[in-house]
């Protein structure tokens, strides 16, 4: 009898049906890996197993018997009977010691003081299950990022656990850090736990999970076995068959070479990173959740420090990237998270678009609101935003046209060299195309672009050279209109 | 050597020891310092201080702030002298100032964790709003205690020790505890380190930040009739500027304004440090308006120190 089952579980969300008459299956255990893109469907059939949510149609099965619960009982009454989730490391209080991080919330008291002899017992015990030798009493904060997820899994360990739920646990570590996480899940296995493993990281899939389930649009599409399926299998199945190859750019690269990167290392996620950009060109950056990707352009723009290599603009070498001097030089950068970092919610389009450059909109030290406006109706009118005005604010804006003022700024900035980390992100069908309009209209300004992007289906669409960055390295390379999206998967998330 | 010493202020116990060899230096030069009468001078002077830094290092470790401390002070020993006088019975005045106390701090709670205002701005607008109705309730004039039992609270002594000295350590030893050793306690500095991880883990954040500040309006008012019986009367305009004393004296004691830490004896270091300064200028005859800028030195001497001691620990 599995420990935990869906059957024929249908969810609908405003829109979209995240979930299509899905069945699964987990038998105490075993080790089972979900794989599938973002949005797919594999936070919703988690979000099934925990009770977070019920089917609309279909319903969970946990040890046998269906959750009857709604609301937020449900996701007690999954709880109880041993359905537990692995959150990201950010769930830790860092200034607390492990044992009392494993009991935040369920105390073991006596008459409201805390039995802290049998907190640490019991923690020192849970953290052998894993065969770990930490002290229960050292704190967090002194735990590197490999240990901080293993007590996130002790946490788990505490009770009696029947399934055991991982989402993409080793996502932030570096490779060597993400053994000890393995071996972590191998022994939860061995105890008779069922485990749910979401990774992308192929390697650690056939080390630890005999099958791998793969979500498509909702639907469960396969089980395979992890040991006889080939990645380029899982990746088209992953993908599915529809994904022709749209028009490939035309490149427009000339020969000059803007920007040379040689041999950067930033630990633990950058090794050795070597690449050259051209004028004119387009390069796309491929990698996993956690590869490096933003810390690759975080490390050229001078945010952070790496610790070798040599970063040449026009063949000159630059010393010490330092993030205004790299403006200066020419450079724009836009972050992953635009809510967070990329935008002034509640300034104007107008001011936020102009923030790179305020030299260019003022006269004599003063800021002139004419020079302002017609510096944003540039950006506006050449990057297609839809706002009803130049100063409305920014922040109620949709997602898409927020990302093309982001971009317009360093447009304002007359910027040549662009690093956009994730511009797509949150954006919706119709402006992720603009997007990449735009993006090739300004390759053949002259400008130079880094497009770093998790989704591969759009990489062929907007670069003339693809080159895939994992374990610390860029790997192979791929060329318009040669970009195949099995391949660029396969690559991703394989280690050969 | 050098390293000896950068090591030993930098550790856990860099401030412990930077105030016992302050001691030291100051017990050695000025004159009369270490006398059995100054010193009870010094820890009778630091009660207030003392007694409402308690409640106020918890208030912070869960990242919160209040700026009414001082308020209910006033507003406590107004109600403690006003009740007893027209009632007759001390007790009953006592027991109306910490109901009084307590009620304003569970306003706080319950505004700041239910309605999600922001910590300052509601503290700030009980601050004012208390301190007017201790104005109004006064008249804006002192009032005077009728019953000299009520004197009695502050003058009894035991183990030639004042009382209240008494009730500050009694408050520390208890508040130790609250922190270390209780569910209350641990949640607190869990609700401060991490609110989310907190909530996930099924901490009631919300209401323990309610109980957090209806026991800091509860212990304000402990002050405030502890103040009142030393000062003989309900002084509406008592204890101005209390709160910032009081938060930095929780700062110097190695409280994070960002939540998550604490430590009851760091707080009673921060407390003697601000205290035994403004003793040791009084006794050097130094003019009062000098303090200030002394008090504020060694506030941002302490926050220095902490930082340096944070980068060096590679605390994040």
């Amino acid at each position: 009898m599995p420990i935990a089952s869906l059957r024929n579980c249908t969810k609908r969300y405003p829109g979209v049906v995240a979930l299509s008459g899905a069945s699964f299956a987990v038998e105490a255990g075993e080790v089972r890996a979900l794989l599938g893109k973002n949005g797919a469907g594999k936070s919703t059939l988690i979000r099934m197993l925990t009770g977070a949510e019920a089917p609309d149609e279909g319903e969970v099965l946990i040890n046998g018997e269906p959750l009857m619960q709604s609301g937020s009982l449900r996701a007690a009454e999954s709880f109880g009977r041993g359905v537990r989730v692995v959150y990201q490391e950010l769930s830790l209080v860092p200034g607390m010691s492990i044992a009392e991080n494993l009991f935040l919330g369920r105390w073991p008291t006596g008459g409201g003081v805390i039995r802290s002899k049998e907190m640490e017992a019991q923690t020192r015990r849970a953290l052998g299950l894993l065969g770990l030798d930490l002290a229960p009493s050292r704190l967090v904060e002194t735990l590197s990022s490999a240990e901080r997820q293993l007590v996130e899994i002790a946490r788990v360990l505490l009770g009696e656990p029947k399934l055991v739920i991982l989402d993409e646990p080793t996502s932030s570590l570096a490779a060597a850090e993400a053994d000890k996480v393995i071996e972590a899940v191998q022994r939860i296995a061995e105890r008779g736990i069922g485990v749910v493993y979401v990774s992308h990281r192929m390697d650690e899939i056939r080390r630890i999970a005999r099958s791998a389930t793969i979500v498509r649009d909702g639907r469960i599409i396969d089980t395979v076995d992890v040991g006889s399926a080939d990645t380029r299998e899982i990746v088209r199945l992953m993908l599915g068959t529809e994904a022709e190859n749209a028009a490939s750019p035309v490149s427009v690269a000339r020969e000059r070479t803007v920007l040379g990167v040689e041999g950067l290392a930033l630990s633990p996620k950058l090794e050795n990173v070597s690449f050259d950009l051209r004028e004119g060109e387009v390069l796309g950056i491929a990698g996993l959740l956690g590869s490096g990707r933003t810390e690759l352009l975080q490390a050229i723009m001078g945010i952070r420090h790496p610790e070798a290599g040599v970063i040449r603009v026009d063949g000159v070498e630059v010393g010490r990237p330092d993030f205004r001097a790299m403006v200066h030089r020419g450079f724009g950068y836009t972050p992953e998270n635009r809510k967070d970092d990329g935008i002034i919610p509640l300034l104007g389009v107008d001011e936020n678009a102009v923030a790179s450059d305020f030299g260019k909109v003022e006269s004599a030290g003063i800021l002139s609101a004419p020079k302002i406006r017609a510096a944003a109706e540039a950006v506006i009118q050449r990057l297609h935003v839809k706002t009803p005005r130049s100063d409305t604010p920014i922040g109620t804006l949709s997602g898409g046209n927020q990302q093309k003022v982001v971009i317009g700024r360093w447009v304002h900035a007359d910027s040549r060299i662009l690093l956009l980390d994730e511009p797509t992100r949150g954006v919706d069908v119709e402006a992720k195309a603009q997007i990449y309009a735009i993006i090739r209209q300004l390759a053949a300004e002259g400008r130079s672009i880094i497009f770093v992007s998790s989704e591969v289906e759009e990489l062929p669409l907007v670069c003339d050279r693809v080159a895939v960055l994992r374990d610390g390295r860029l790997r192979e390379e791929f060329h318009t209109p040669n970009i195949d999206q099995d391949a660029l998967m396969a690559a991703c998330i394989d280690a050969h | 050597m050098t390293a000896t010493v950068k090591r030993l202020l930098l550790g856990e116990q860099g401030l412990l020891i930077l105030f016992v060899l302050a001691f030291a230096v100051v017990s050695a030069t000025v004159p009369n310092f270490l006398t059995e009468r100054n010193m009870l001078g010094l820890l009778q002077s630091v009660v207030t201080i003392g007694i409402v830094s308690c409640t106020m290092m918890l208030c912070l470790a869960s990242r919160d702030f209040d700026l009414s401390v001082g308020s209910i002070v006033a507003f406590a020993g107004m109600v403690a002298v006003m009740v007893s006088n027209s009632s007759g019975s001390i007790p009953l005045g006592i027991g109306a100032a910490l109901a009084a106390g307590a009620a304003v701090g569970f306003v706080n709670g319950v505004v700041i964790a239910r309605l999600h205002i922001n910590a300052l701005i509601t503290t700030l607008a009980t601050m004012q709003i208390v301190r007017g109705l201790a104005l109004i309730a006064s008249d804006g004039r002192a009032v005077g205690i009728n019953d000299p039992g009520f004197y009695a609270l502050s003058l009894s002594r035991f183990l030639g020790i004042p009382a209240p000295v008494w009730i500050m350590a009694l408050l520390f030893a208890l508040f130790a505890f609250v922190l270390n050793r209780t569910v209350f306690g641990r949640n607190t500095l869990a609700i401060g380190g991490n609110p989310e991880a907190s909530r996930l883990s099924g901490v009631d954040v919300d209401w323990g930040r309610i109980w957090i500040f209806a026991l800091q309006g509860l212990v304000c008012a402990i002050a405030g009739i502890l103040l009142a019986s030393r000062i003989t009367s309900g002084q509406p305009n008592a204890a101005t500027g209390l709160e910032l004393s009081v938060i930095s004296a929780c700062v110097l004691g190695g409280v994070s304004l960002a939540g998550g830490r604490a430590t009851m004896s760091g707080v009673i270091v921060g407390v003697l440090i601000l205290g035994i300064a403004e003793n040791v200028m009084n006794l050097l005859n130094i003019q009062a308006f000098y303090q200030y800028v002394v008090r504020g030195l060694i506030l941002l001497a302490a926050v220095l120190l902490d930082t340096v001691r944070s980068r060096a620990s590679g605390r994040r």
